[in-house]
């Protein structure tokens, strides 16, 4: 086979050039750190490159949600013990107020104590957290949800569930509706409720109710009328629909009317006309329960029909203060079970961040020891190219025979 | 007979002397690019007829002729045409690979942030920094988008300047042949080759070939015709026809190359102009280009479409309902250049998560609307229109002529305009009601993260499926580079082993060719003592 002599040359400066541009490929890896500077280098590693930063990029956000709803959870479980505490510190201070040796001052000081506990879980349910946002009052966080007024306190929150995502596929519901929180308290007694009709013109009062024979309950409304005629007073017990129930039972003094299992004492003078309700309890404030107790120990006890008066009363708010005593210790047992939750993806999402981080350097960054290996060996075959087309000046041709 | 020897002597003196200067030729021009080596054909001359027998008469020089085998010659300009093609494209995609991925320090981050502020808006949606946060990462995204397709823009610009370099190279270079024609016509008629203009045109023919790939004719007269692409005459004996870049029939980015006879220019497909630096500069345009700027159109529309529907859902902080976060231009229909009738073309997205990454040309034949997809070449016909492909709907207004066709792209002009329409952190519709503490709608926003938003990928996997796309391109083109390039050298290397000057052959020749010289001077010395011998026996 022959060959020019320009091939010759070209074969080698060919090679040499080949070489070098294969060293300097090296060198910049060594430089950058980076496997491939394109996505043409490896097209496949570019295109896991990108989907895995997307992914950890993803994975700190959730890092940073979970920061989020820690902190807020947090701040929700401490404001809850100490709300625990307070009804607690209630439900002492009405144990002792049924003692039968207090008198009308001791009561007062104890309804007294009542209203500074009341102001102390006023403050604690419009809590805010460190952005000026309320805890308790759902969506509406930018405004107090419980406003104080003449009537008792009403909550204006709403009934948001604010939710955050800490893991992909789980979002976490991080506040406590106040309305659940100081709600859902079954007003009057727990069985049933009494009240007076407010046009009543006479001095007569009913109490709270209590005794009542859970059996013949049937959660229907029943009213008392009582009339007075002459120096006679008789009551009728009617049904809501003005059915009698019973009619004439007489009326000195004070009376005890039972009707479908509800017991209730009305002692006093009723004016011809007055009305009293008996009704089943139906959920409300545990502010009115609280309200309704402090009003009852302000008020003076007079008589045996006024101790028993009292014992229902204290009965009823006793039985109405547990039920917002056992809602806050839900409230507190669920944010420090999220709290716990929050811990065990906390330490799943760490390890998937380290994982994601370790992933993207196995496909973007250089292995320093081989990259070092192949550069020193591409050294040697440049140096071994140059050497041999030296060799093609230092040898003889026939020219230097001839 | 004495004379005789002595012609005989001077036939071998004027032969050894043609032999040495041909050699010496070959000496002088081993560096000339191009130069085949050129040798001395001897042939024994006619003989005398006598009574004893055919007495040789000396040796004649036929011809210097090229050493040149034209198969090898002709397999070595195919595969330089190839080398120059894989060379171009490689190299165009080169840039094109090194604008994304910088492109991928901005558009893929961008995603990744957008969402992520969401995610952080829905935690508190009454904070005003995180509403204004939210904004500034949905601008930091459109402005990556745009930024990328400014950038492929400008590409495109520098590359339709590199294809006009290549239609100026391709015309001086068939001007030059058309030209070397006719001298080469006008010598042969002596009957013997001219060497050194064959060996022109045949340098030239193969730079002709590093631009477009040829296919060559040889004429009786020693002309070469030039044809190109399918057939196209490019030169035909001593004329030349030259080539010129006129706009595409749709838009004035994607210029064509036509051949021109008087004034009247055929544009050539661009499929038909394979090989050579041409050929891929215009493949690499039409292309890996376009896929670049549709993929990356695709996504602007999908995401925008997208978060804006799911803004639209919510309300805003004044409780009012939410508007449009990003904006994004309006399909086009661009009418080719040559439509006769008076019929336009619209088109609306009514399914972004289906769109594709593609233009279509929509043609109509007289009884049926012809819809092609560009990024695969697949049909569709529609009797009538509107009619709904790939979640666009295309709409006609007018009677158009048959043979009529449009351009209809959704991706391009997203590409080139997504912004952010929203002013204020108050618009952005963070919750499903007004209250302040309601982040759910931007909890729905920030989980688009995750959804098959762009037909049938998440916003993330549609950006890492283009990278990957114009990456694969690029590997590819690297290696076709590196084996048409060794290919081109080894068939090069071939070509050159026969036409190749060899300077220790070459001194061979010399030492050969003195010798033959200095026997036949001293033949002709022998001649004249053998005369001197004769005229002393006259005396």
């Amino acid at each position: 086979m022959r060959i020019s002599t320009n091939s010759i040359y070209e074969a080698g400066a060919a090679s040499i050039v080949q070489q070098q541009a294969e060293l300097a490929k090296v060198g910049q890896q060594l430089s950058t750190g980076q496997r491939f500077l394109t996505a043409a280098d490896d097209p496949e590693a570019a295109a896991k490159a990108v989907a895995l930063s997307a992914a950890k990029a993803q994975n700190d956000q959730l890092a940073a949600n979970q920061a989020t709803a820690q902190n807020a959870l947090s701040q929700s479980e401490t404001v809850l013990g100490s709300l625990v505490n307070t009804w607690q510190n209630v439900r002492d201070l009405l144990t002792s107020a049924g003692n039968a040796s207090l008198t009308d001052q001791d009561r007062k000081n104890i309804a007294q104590q009542l209203s500074a506990n009341r102001a102390t879980i006023l403050g604690l349910v419009n809590t805010r957290d460190a952005s000026g946002n309320y805890l308790f009052a759902g969506y509406a966080d930018a405004s107090a949800p419980f406003v104080d007024g003449p009537s008792g306190v009403a909550y204006v929150g709403d009934a948001g569930a604010k939710g955050i995502r800490v893991a992909s596929g789980r979002t976490m519901t991080i506040n406590e509706s106040g309305a659940d929180l100081m709600g859902g308290v079954p007003s009057g007694n727990g069985a049933f409720a009494t009240s007076a009709a407010a046009g009543n013109a006479g001095s007569a009062s009913i109490d709270a109710g209590g005794g009542a024979n859970a059996t013949a309950l049937d959660g229907k409304t029943y009213q008392v009328v009582f009339h007075v005629s002459g120096g006679t007073t008789t009551y009728d017990v009617m049904d809501a629909s003005g059915t009698a129930v019973s009619t004439g039972n007489a009326y000195t003094g004070s009376a005890d009317v039972s009707v479908a299992g509800m017991v209730a004492g009305i002692r006093g003078a009723p004016a011809d006309g007055d009305r009293f309700t008996l009704a089943p309890s139906s959920p409300g404030s545990a502010f009115d329960a609280l309200d309704q107790a402090i009003k009852l120990l302000s008020t003076p006890v007079a008589g045996a029909a006024g101790r028993a008066a009292l014992t229902r009363g204290l009965a009823a708010a006793t039985s109405q203060t547990t039920a917002a005593f056992n809602h806050a210790v839900d409230a507190q047992s669920r944010a420090g079970a999220l709290l716990a939750e929050l811990d065990t993806i906390g330490q799943t999402t760490t390890a998937l961040g380290q994982q994601y981080a370790s992933q993207l350097s196995q496909v973007r960054d250089v292995d320093y020891a081989a990259a070092s290996s192949e550069f020193a060996q591409r050294q040697v075959a440049l140096q071994a190219s140059e050497q041999a087309y030296g060799k093609l000046f230092t040898s003889k041709t026939l020219f230097d025979f001839i | 007979m004495s004379t005789s020897l002595t012609e005989i002597a001077l036939s071998g003196l004027r032969a050894s002397q043609i032999g040495l200067a041909t050699t010496g030729n070959n000496i002088t021009n081993v560096n000339t690019p191009g130069y085949t080596r050129q040798e001395a054909l001897f042939a024994a001359a006619v003989p005398q007829f006598t009574g004893g027998g055919y007495l040789g008469s000396g040796v004649n020089v036929q011809s210097v002729r090229r050493v040149y085998v034209a198969q090898l010659g002709a397999q070595a300009m195919n595969a330089a045409s190839d080398a120059a093609f894989a060379a171009a494209g490689s190299d165009a995609l080169g840039r094109l690979n090194t604008l994304v991925s910088s492109a991928d320090n901005g558009v893929s981050p961008a995603i990744s942030a957008f969402f992520a502020s969401a995610d952080a808006l829905s935690a508190s949606p009454a904070d005003s920094a995180a509403r204004q946060a939210f904004l500034s990462d949905a601008g930091a995204l459109a402005h990556g988008i745009t930024d990328t397709q400014d950038l492929i823009g400008q590409e495109r610009s520098a590359v339709n300047g590199d294809i006009q370099s290549a239609v100026d190279a391709v015309n001086q270079d068939a001007r030059a042949i058309a030209k070397l024609n006719a001298s080469i016509a006008a010598a042969s008629v002596s009957g013997q080759p001219p060497n050194d203009l064959l060996d022109q045109r045949d340098t030239l023919l193969t730079q002709l070939a590093q631009q477009v790939r040829v296919q060559t004719f040889p004429q009786s007269d020693g002309s070469i015709n030039v044809s190109i692409g399918t057939g196209q005459a490019l030169v035909t004996g001593a004329s030349a026809f030259a080539l010129k870049m006129v706009p595409d029939e749709f838009r004035s980015d994607a210029p064509v190359v036509g051949t021109q006879s008087g004034n009247f220019v055929t544009p050539l497909p661009s499929g038909d102009l394979i090989g050579g630096a041409l050929g891929g500069l215009l493949s690499y345009r039409d292309q890996a280009l376009s896929a670049a700027t549709a993929g990356l159109g695709r996504l602007a529309v999908a995401l925008a479409a997208a978060v804006n529907a799911q803004n639209r859902a919510g309300v805003d902080a004044s409780g009012a309902a939410g508007q449009d976060v990003f904006s994004v231009d309006a399909p086009t229909a661009v009418p080719s250049s040559g439509n006769a009738g008076g019929a336009a073309l619209g088109a609306t997205v009514t399914d972004a998560s289906a769109l594709a990454a593609s233009d279509y040309q929509v043609s109509w034949d007289g009884s049926a609307w012809s819809v092609l997809r560009s990024s695969d070449g697949s049909r569709q016909s529609f009797s009538t229109l509107p009619a709904t492909v790939d979640g666009l709907q295309i709409s006609v207004q007018g009677t158009p002529s048959p043979g009529d066709a449009f351009l209809v792209s959704a991706t391009r002009p997203a590409a080139q305009s997504i912004s952010v329409a929203l002013t204020r952190g108050a618009q952005v519709a963070a919750g499903r009601t007004a209250a302040s503490g309601d982040g759910n709608n931007a909890a729905a926003i920030a989980a688009l993260a995750g959804a098959n938003a762009v037909q049938g990928s998440t916003p993330i996997g549609a950006w890492s499926a283009l990278v990957a796309d114009i990456g694969a391109r690029g590997h590819e083109a690297g290696l076709a580079k590196t084996a048409t390039a060794s290919l081109a050298s080894s068939l090069s290397s071939a070509r050159d082993a026969a036409a190749g000057v060899n300077l220790d052959e070459e001194a061979m020749n010399l030492t050969r060719y003195q010798q033959a010289f200095q026997a036949s001077g001293k033949l002709a010395a022998v001649a004249g003592t053998l005369f001197d011998a004769i005229l002393q026996i006259a005396r």
